[in-house]
């Protein structure tokens, strides 16, 4: 039995080799739903949405009932004229621009999304665990896994926060876009603006997919950098200290570059000016880079093969 | 009872099942009632040409003339333009309207904003004010009228809408709940 509670018995030789990926893949993804970091990284931001949730509820929903039941029994004229339903993006974590909770949960994402699994091959290499692994199938399929395990992880612990939002949100708001008399909506510039108004659940569903893949990418930046640190910490904060300095630092020195940081983006509270296009550049891009990094970095990973 | 315990036992396994399922009907009903319940306005759009009474007041348009933002203050160097210079490009729509008093009691609303694309524009307050110097001194009688610039910024629009700015639809918005009525520009004078 190995350190981590997994028999590398499990895998069942087979002479069709996606029957090995596949029970390699199997492991990897029971290893990462039952990792405590999973859980702490989904508990941090179920705590974060509940928070949020109370916020909006107490400081935004019910201020506009009771304006509205003030207005109601007021005999003025048109007293009505400036009140105006709030939408489900008003209680939406990745929508809300009033409370600090937005600010904190893209603050935290990159550290979020690397828990559960970032470090993952790290710590496989440093627990002698990866050896007993790679005398039972390939470096190959070892690595892919790995590879794609994280990426979904890193995604399904920052989307879970935002889907938890948007559900709770429905529970008090309806699925309405935000009224343009709300003056929240940014410019006509901003990205799916359009489904902003329109079709406000699938613009959270768009950013929520936008961020699931940026999570996934922050932990794969983890994953491909944790072979150059001696210290698993430094390579777990590596995606945060990025992602600060590219949107805080690098961003602000060059201020047209900011709209085309990816911490910056993904955030659709802040309006940013940027094309569907140019997001899927920028992504593809940094994808790429990162896979590349992640091949060179282990392709000649020691084996017992 | 240990949860590998709970699994393995199907009446509990079916509890929960049943749990879960009365959990999801009642998030539904919860959802399909706030969606029902929504505090939604009833539009009422109106062409150009006709009346719009709103708060004991009957409102018309006389005019509404497109041109370019330097363009104005060269016709109308009597303005002046309060605006920062490096606003970037834009252009404003003059809006003239009548008011008539229908009702004795009601105040004249003069803040009428603008809504085109996802956009919804208010306007410059001392521009205003310049333009319309018989709200200021009190002379505004019923049946007068009186005039307000939109402006519109390229900045807050793609190349692909700046570049149709011309043909877009414009709406002047009366209220927004429980009644909010639009007018739609139809006829605008390009210059």
């Amino acid at each position: 039995m190995s350190k981590s509670g997994y028999s590398v018995l499990q895998f069942q030789r087979d002479d069709k080799a996606g029957r090995v990926v596949k029970n390699i893949f199997k492991i990897e993804i029971k290893k990462m739903l039952k990792s405590k970091g999973f859980l702490i990284s989904i508990i941090l931001g179920i705590v974060i949405v509940l928070l949020h949730t109370r916020w909006v509820y107490v400081n935004l929903y019910v201020p506009n009932q009771e304006l509205l039941e003030v207005k109601l029994q007021s005999q003025e004229y048109g007293v009505l004229d400036d009140w105006f339903e709030c939408g489900i993006l008003l209680g939406w974590l990745g929508n809300d621009g009033f409370s600090l909770y937005n600010a904190l949960f893209y603050f935290v994402f990159p550290i979020i999304s690397v828990i559960p699994y970032g470090m993952s091959l790290y710590n496989d290499m440093n627990s002698g665990y990866i050896s007993s692994v790679l005398a039972k199938c390939s470096r190959k399929d070892y690595l892919v896994s790995k590879y794609v395990v994280t990426f979904i992880s890193g995604g399904i612990v920052v989307a879970a926060p935002l889907i938890l939002s948007i559900m709770t949100a429905a529970c008090y708001l309806p699925a309405v876009g935000i009224d343009l008399l709300a003056m929240k909506g940014g410019s006509n510039t901003a990205l799916w603006h359009g489904l902003f108004y329109e079709h406000p659940v699938l613009y959270a569903v768009c950013f929520t997919v936008l961020n699931f893949i940026y999570g996934g990418i922050f932990a794969l930046i983890c994953v491909t950098v944790s072979k150059w640190f001696a210290n698993r910490f430094m390579a777990a904060i590596f995606p945060f200290i990025l992602n600060n300095y590219t949107t805080k630092g690098l961003g602000n020195v060059f201020d047209e570059m900011l709209r085309y940081t990816p911490g910056y983006f993904i955030n659709s509270s802040l309006n940013v000016n940027i094309t569907m296009a140019s997001v899927m550049i920028i992504t593809v891009v940094v994808l790429g880079l990162t896979t590349f990094i992640y091949y060179i970095n282990y392709r000649k990973l020691e084996t017992l093969e | 009872m240990k949860f590998k315990k709970i699994r393995e036992s199907k009446f509990w396994m079916i509890i929960l099942s049943l749990i879960a399922l009365a959990a999801i009907v009642l998030y539904v009903i919860r959802v399909y009632n706030v969606n029902k319940n929504a505090l939604l306005p009833e539009y009422q759009v109106y062409s150009q040409t006709e009346q719009v009474e709103y708060k004991g007041i009957n409102y018309g348009i006389q005019s509404a003339t497109m041109m370019n933002y330097n363009e104005f203050f060269k016709k109308n160097p009597q303005y002046v333009d309060y605006s920062i210079p490096d606003d970037g490009e834009r252009k404003v729509i003059v809006v003239e309207y009548s008011a008539e008093l229908v009702d004795d009691g009601a105040r004249l609303e003069t803040y009428i904003p603008i809504k085109y694309l996802y956009v919804f524009n208010s306007f410059d307050p001392m521009l205003f004010d310049d333009m319309n110097p018989s709200l200021a001194n009190g002379s505004f009688k019923s049946g007068d009228t009186f005039t307000i610039v939109y402006e519109i910024y390229k900045n807050n629009l793609s190349e692909k809408e700046w570049k149709n700015i011309e043909n877009t639809e414009y709406r002047l918005i009366f209220g927004a709940y429980p009644v909010r009525k639009e007018i739609v520009l139809s006829d605008i004078n390009r210059m």
